[in-house]
């Protein structure tokens, strides 16, 4: 269950404006009250993709959630990407 | 122009997402619907769907395609061998193909309303980014009623 609230947050970050700057301001305090595990709490505050992939968060959600909030160049991101991704395979996003 | 439009979506991005079977079984029934609507309409169906693509997997800007799964399920459209395109498009097999690979759903939905034709036309474009594209058109005859 708690896989889709991931989602959820994820998509609201990346569609909505106002989500996005909340969760730019104060990560904690966006997320607070939702039913996350401590791991994927951590795992969306730090916009650690490779563990919320792991997971099993659904890719494209955390594509749009990394590039909404990204800064710096888009190349570096990719090489940085697609070293911690690789490895992982395609795990299981069903919700 | 007045032209009154019945939207539909399909969920083929969230699993758990329908089988293949399914899509093509919802095809038949948008195709019965159509063919009770009144003899002087013209129906078109106009759908968007892709092949083989990865979003957000082992390759951040470079997409993935497979144009070996592309190419396949091109020949099975084109042979109108409908059991074949279902035993292909599993989810499992879709997904090897890319992590957004089921996008493909709609046109097995398509094949669904075409019925056991074969397509008139059918072009196709790898791309090395994002997902490859895919044309097909079925043009009805007579008149667009299924005889």
């Amino acid at each position: 269950v708690s896989r889709y609230t991931v989602n959820k947050a994820m998509r609201e970050i990346a569609l909505q404006r106002p989500a996005q700057m909340a969760f730019a301001a104060d990560p904690a305090a966006f997320l607070q009250g939702r039913d996350l595990s401590a791991e994927e709490m951590q795992a969306l505050k730090t916009i650690d993709y490779a563990t919320l992939y792991k997971m099993g968060a659904h890719p494209m959600l955390i594509v749009q959630f990394v590039m909404t909030l990204r800064r710096g160049d888009v190349r570096e991101l990719a090489k940085e990407w697609n070293e911690k991704i690789a490895p992982l395979g395609r795990p299981d996003f069903s919700t | 122009m007045d032209l009154p439009i019945v939207p539909i979506s399909t969920n083929v991005m969230a699993p758990p997402v329908a089988p293949a079977r399914r899509f093509h079984e919802v095809g038949v029934a948008i195709r019965a619907i159509i063919e009770r609507l009144p003899p002087e309409l013209r129906v078109a169906v106009v759908a968007s769907g892709h092949t083989s693509t990865e979003v957000g997997g082992r390759d951040l800007l470079g997409g993935s395609i497979n144009e070996e799964f592309d190419r396949k399920m091109i020949d099975l459209i084109d042979q109108a061998d409908v059991q074949g395109l279902l035993n292909e498009a599993s989810w499992e097999r879709m997904i090897d193909a890319g992590n957004q690979t089921p996008g493909f759903l709609n046109y097995v939905l398509l094949v669904g309303i075409a019925g056991k034709t074969r397509p008139t036309s059918i072009d196709y474009a790898a791309s090395k980014r994002f997902a490859g594209a895919l044309f097909v058109n079925w043009e009805q005859k007579n008149g667009g009623r299924f005889l």
